[in-house]
């Protein structure tokens, strides 16, 4: 076997990772250069690029594969190894193999380090360990992106479903009984309510807020809707209605914002139409009551 | 001399108040000591605004109506024998509850009442009030409410023409009070 030293060259343009060291050598573009027909140098064998137990683990894959060509009758009868000599570089020794030893995808040529005047050994090292951190940093951005666009493109979540009885917003404008100590009845399977109330509504057209009051005491077993209305001519004509005034509350201002009908100062005959909700199942009570003979009375 | 002016002061306060009073009815009489009645009339407006103070009691409203398709004829492919009638009917075939209006205001109220039928259902609807004007609850005992509860019947009758029908609102009850 032949022992091959590695030579130093002041035009060396590539530096390759032995170890802990670094190897000094010419590129594949600078023996391009160097040697543009092709022609007028040697390669002299390759070298794999590995340490101590890399090194190692690279020779028994080559004598593993001594055996295979053996067994398939392709190796000289007194082949016993594939390996043709010792290339020494710094503190280390590499094993050097024929030419094309490590032909293929998953060994690349790091440069050519000279052993001799126009006389190159090629150096390697495996693709393997690149190509397992590529593999893996695109299987992770794959994944990412498919998961991705799973989100993206997932459909919405089911709407829950609306309840039969959705039940009116509170009006924002009420405000809690004082002093109301009255027992809340049970509605059972009907209901018992007091309506407390005045029979005047004051308009403001300007605010567009009328003023009015009705207090729905802690005992009714229902929450309450009021509407207001002008009677004209056997006709009513709509003004306000507020969100819903529970049990306990009381509302005196009602909003005009959605009146049907424009009005003069004045004043004018009303009517509220009073609605009972269920508060806990928001059923609308199938009885519902007016209040007659309310004074309306519209400033400007 | 204080003595005399005192008495002097005395009658000039005496004649004054004579003249006060007379002044009021246009009575010229200036005499001391003379009696006069005159009647003072006061008048109060009352402009608090009345609360009234209404319970309105009612049940479920809620009525069945037990209908029996009769029995099937396999010859005819009909049933025979249909019948049905309301749960709880009297011998007249309707069916009532009853709705209280009840006033606890320091005021008069009254009380109708009217039905509004959601569509033609077969259901028949007849609301009825009675003792519906009711008076100031002032001075009524709050133990007797008799004479300030207004009672709504409400009767049912018919056939509905759904008998597949399951808790349908056939209608609406109004309570108006004026």
């Amino acid at each position: 076997m032949a022992n091959f030293n590695h030579i130093l060259k002041t035009d060396y343009d590539k530096r390759v990772k032995l170890g802990k060291e670094y190897v000094f050598c010419y590129s594949k573009k600078k023996i391009k250069e160097l040697y543009p027909s092709g022609a007028g140098y040697s390669l002299s064998g390759e070298a794999h690029l590995g340490t101590g137990k890399a090194q190692d683990k690279f020779d028994e894959k080559q004598r593993k594969r001594l055996e295979r060509l053996k067994e398939s009758g392709k190796a000289h009868a007194e082949q016993q190894t594939l390996k043709t000599g010792d290339l020494r570089i710094g503190g280390h020794v590499l094993g050097v193999y024929p030419k094309d030893t490590n032909a293929g995808f998953l060994s690349k040529s790091n440069g050519y380090v000279a052993v001799g005047e126009n006389q190159f050994i090629s150096i390697h090292s495996s693709r393997v360990p690149f190509l397992i951190t590529v593999g893996a940093i695109s299987a992770a951005i794959i994944a990412a992106v498919a998961i991705i666009l799973a989100l993206i493109t997932a459909p919405a979540p089911p709407a829950p479903p609306a309840p039969d009885n959705p039940l009116p917003v509170i009006d924002p404008n009420v405000v809690p009984n004082e002093d109301d100590t009255s027992e809340k009845k049970p509605i059972d399977s009907g209901g018992s309510v007091s309506l407390i109330y005045t029979k005047k509504a004051e308009l403001n057209l300007t605010a567009e807020i009328a003023k009015i009051y009705y207090k729905n005491p802690n005992s009714s077993s229902h929450d309450t809707v009021i509407e207001l209305y002008i009677v004209s001519d056997g006709n009513t004509y709509f003004l306000g209605r507020s969100g819903r005034v529970p049990a306990g509350y009381t509302i005196q201002e009602l909003s005009l914002a959605e009146r049907e009908v424009e009005l003069k100062a004045g004043q004018y005959e009303g009517l509220y139409k009073i609605y009972f909700y269920n508060p806990e199942t928001g059923e609308k009570a199938i009885l519902d009551t007016n209040i007659a003979g309310v004074t309306v009375v519209v400033t400007e | 001399m204080k003595k005399l002016l005192a008495i002097l002061l005395a009658v000039v306060m005496t004649c004054t108040l004579v003249f006060s009073v007379s002044a009021a009815d246009g009575d010229t009489s200036t005499a001391a000591g003379q009696n006069d009645s005159h009647e003072v009339k006061v008048t109060v407006n009352d402009e608090t605004e009345i609360v009234y103070n209404v319970d309105i009691q009612w049940t479920g409203l809620s009525f069945t109506y037990n209908y029996d398709k009769g029995d099937w004829q396999s010859d005819s492919h009909t049933y025979e024998n249909e019948s049905g009638a309301w749960a709880g009917a009297a011998l007249d075939g309707k069916v009532t509850e009853t709705i209280k209006v009840i006033n606890h205001s320091n005021a008069p109220v009254t009380v109708t009442g009217a039905y509004a039928a959601n569509g033609s259902t077969g259901v028949t609807v007849e609301v009825t009030v009675a003792n519906g004007s009711l008076p100031t609850a002032e001075d009524v005992d709050p133990g007797n409410l008799s004479s300030l509860t207004a009672t709504v019947t409400v009767a049912v009758s018919g056939e509905p023409t759904d008998k597949t029908a399951n808790n349908a609102v056939v209608g609406n009850i109004n309570i108006t009070i004026g």
